[in-house]
């Protein structure tokens, strides 16, 4: 038997308080870790997700939805825009890089994204960083598919397989008509590695590749060489982007000479039928809203963990009625009064270390529980045992304050007078 | 040897007054005098747990209210056992780890074989595992004896230790109490005249009444 052994001892002999006391601790830490681990992680997708391209011109409408469509695979399009622009934006020397969207077809619920090879080579899902394949390589021609790493997970397709892709975003409800592009299945060429994005839960091929699926069968829809939902634009010069937007965007002026400086533009002529969207702002805008809401929910869940750590300092100086008798006995048997003391430290640092690992574990349950909800309806992938610095400063930091917190009935037990209590007995 | 100078203990009025009293190393003494005599008080001075509020209390001549209180706690740990009329055993504590606390508090950790052969000593072989309400008074009572005993001090202070038991648990608790004092010192208080016929050497404190 040690001083560790009385301290087991009289949590034991108190179980019920002493599991309750835990489990507060730990719901305040499981809700506190799990909500910062979902904002982070949520933040650093967005803001990831958002890089590479500066422009995206989509049909008129909203310009979150437009953005959210494109960079997240959420949300409709917001309608159909020229192919002419995306030949325009091949022709402009301000553009380094233009990338097609089309979406309207899926396989099994996944999106499938009509695009060009130069997506999957010059895209960067990543800041700083391309897509790598996993296994085999990039659509070369006609009737090919990449898959993205949580697509290819979810479908259970591998290289080489073939698949039937539908027309729609979703899998149509039971009895209804799956509108199949039959006569005509794709084979999957490539499978990207993970990237951390909305990107690796979406199927990718050639626009030219859906296209030709549509030309197939006869229900009603648009040739889609004559139309894309958006087209993603790389300038040389970031700066571009606005000058674009501006052409795009800004009223045509009434000065005759401004109206021809402006129609000198080769996007003037889209600019009844597109809008220009700068996703930086858009993804500005989405975080302040999304941020607003997980603000409330980190101090709530702060305030739980205060609570708890209340609830182990009441649960504490409670039992210390009913312990003077045993403090008494420890100060005759010889026990100092600075061992008491430590006693209750350790019993307060005991609760809360337990408390904060049950938490700990059952915060990153949460978010393992969560994480596949977040990522179907909002694209945003969270991994629940990532290692989180912030996480482990959130535990010692509880910790501290669980043996400053023992301190309280630690020092009403160092101040008891053991002679008063022998003689109450 | 165990030595009063000028002690006056008071509380909120004086409790003892001990001008000179010295106890020889290894005496038995049974200590007696009417309720409010001071007797625990004496025992509690002798054992450190309270400071005189005047004089000087020399233990094994050490001057007891000379050390810090955590010195005396150090010292009672070591050289001091203290038996209590309700035993003031620890509920949820086995008996064996009831003995065993006062190893911990004296080196950090309990000596297990140590605590055992003293319960074996008590007779209480077969109890060892058992928590306190389930054994007898006497039984009880006997534990608390072993773990007055189990560091092996100079010093044994007994507080009507047989005040809570039947004349058959009494004879037995005063039989071991006397065997194991052999080559200490015992200073047992109790107002039982069987009690006190077994001790040669007698004290009343209402001489010591201020």
């Amino acid at each position: 038997m040690t001083l560790f052994t009385i301290v087991r001892k009289n949590l034991f002999k108190r179980s019920l308080s002493t599991v309750l006391t835990i489990t507060s601790v730990a719901v305040g830490v499981g809700l506190m870790l799990s909500v910062a681990t979902i904002q982070t992680q949520t933040e650093d997708s967005y803001r990831q997700t958002s890089v590479g391209y500066d422009l995206i011109l989509a049909a008129k409408g909203s310009p979150m939805q437009a953005t959210l469509n494109t960079i997240y695979h959420l949300e409709q399009s917001t309608g159909l825009i020229p192919y002419s622009v995306y030949e325009s934006s091949l022709r402009d020397p301000r553009v380094e890089q233009v990338f097609p969207f089309y979406v309207g077809d899926s396989y099994r619920g996944i999106r499938v994204i009509g695009t060009s090879a130069a997506f999957i080579r010059f895209g960067e899902p990543v800041k700083g960083r391309s897509f790598q394949f996993a296994q085999g390589g990039p659509f070369q021609g006609l009737f090919e598919v990449v898959l993205g790493s949580e697509a290819a997970r979810r479908s259970g397709l591998s290289l080489n397989d073939t698949l039937v892709i539908s027309h729609g975003l979703s899998e149509p409800e039971a009895g209804a008509e799956s509108l199949d592009h039959d006569a005509l299945p794709v084979v999957v060429s490539g499978i990207l590695a993970p990237t951390g994005t909305a990107h690796d839960r979406v199927i990718f091929t050639s626009f030219r590749t859906t296209a030709a699926l549509h030309q197939s069968h006869d229900h009603a829809h648009e040739d889609t060489l004559k139309h894309l939902d958006a087209v993603m634009i790389r300038f040389k010069n970031p700066q571009s982007a606005l000058q674009v937007a501006g052409v795009i965007n800004y009223p045509t002026p009434d000065s005759p000479f401004m109206r021809m400086q402006m129609a000198r533009d080769p996007f003037f002529a889209f600019k009844t039928e597109i809008m220009a969207v700068i996703p930086s702002q858009q993804i500005s805008n989405l975080l302040s809203i999304v941020g607003n809401a997980e603000r409330v929910l980190n101090w709530v869940s702060r305030f739980v963990v205060v609570i708890a750590l209340f609830s182990v300092l009441i649960a504490l100086y409670n039992t210390m009625e009913g312990r003077r008798r045993d403090l008494a006995i420890f100060r005759t048997l010889g026990a100092r009064r600075s061992t008491l003391l430590r006693v209750m430290m350790a019993e307060s640092t005991a609760i809360v270390v337990v408390g904060s690992l049950v938490g700990w574990v059952g915060g990153h349950l949460i978010v393992a529980t969560i994480a596949p909800y977040l990522l179907e309806t909002a694209g945003i992938v969270i991994t629940a045992w990532k290692y989180d610095s912030s996480s482990l400063s959130v535990i010692f930091g509880l910790i501290s304050a669980g043996i400053l917190i023992g301190t309280i009935p630690g020092i009403k037990a160092y101040r008891s007078d053991p002679v008063q209590h022998l003689a109450s007995l | 040897m165990i030595e009063f100078k000028n002690v006056i203990k008071r509380y909120s009025q004086p409790i003892l007054s001990i001008q000179e009293l010295s106890i020889a190393d290894r005496s038995k003494i049974g200590i007696y005098g009417p309720s409010g005599t001071g007797k625990t008080t004496f025992l509690h001075l002798i054992s450190g747990l309270i400071t005189p509020s005047e004089g000087s209390i020399f233990v094994n001549g050490t001057e007891l209210s000379a050390l810090s209180e955590s010195k005396r706690d150090r010292f009672r740990a070591k050289h001091i056992g203290y038996v209590f009329q309700t035993f003031n055993l620890v509920e949820g504590y086995t008996a064996l780890e009831n003995v065993m606390l006062s190893q911990v508090f004296l080196y950090g950790r309990s000596d297990k074989s140590k605590a055992s052969e003293m319960l074996d000593r008590v007779g209480l072989s077969e109890r060892k595992n058992h928590i306190p309400s389930t054994l007898s008074v006497g039984q009880q009572q006997r534990v608390c004896i072993a773990r007055a005993l189990v560091n092996d001090p100079d010093i044994l202070l007994a507080d009507e230790p047989t005040g809570s038991l039947d004349p058959e648990s009494s004879k037995l608790v005063m039989d071991q109490i006397l065997e194991f004092s052999d080559g200490r010192t015992l200073l047992l208080v109790s107002h039982d005249n069987a009690v006190l016929d077994r001790f040669n050497d007698r004290l009343s404190l209402t001489e010591f009444k201020p």
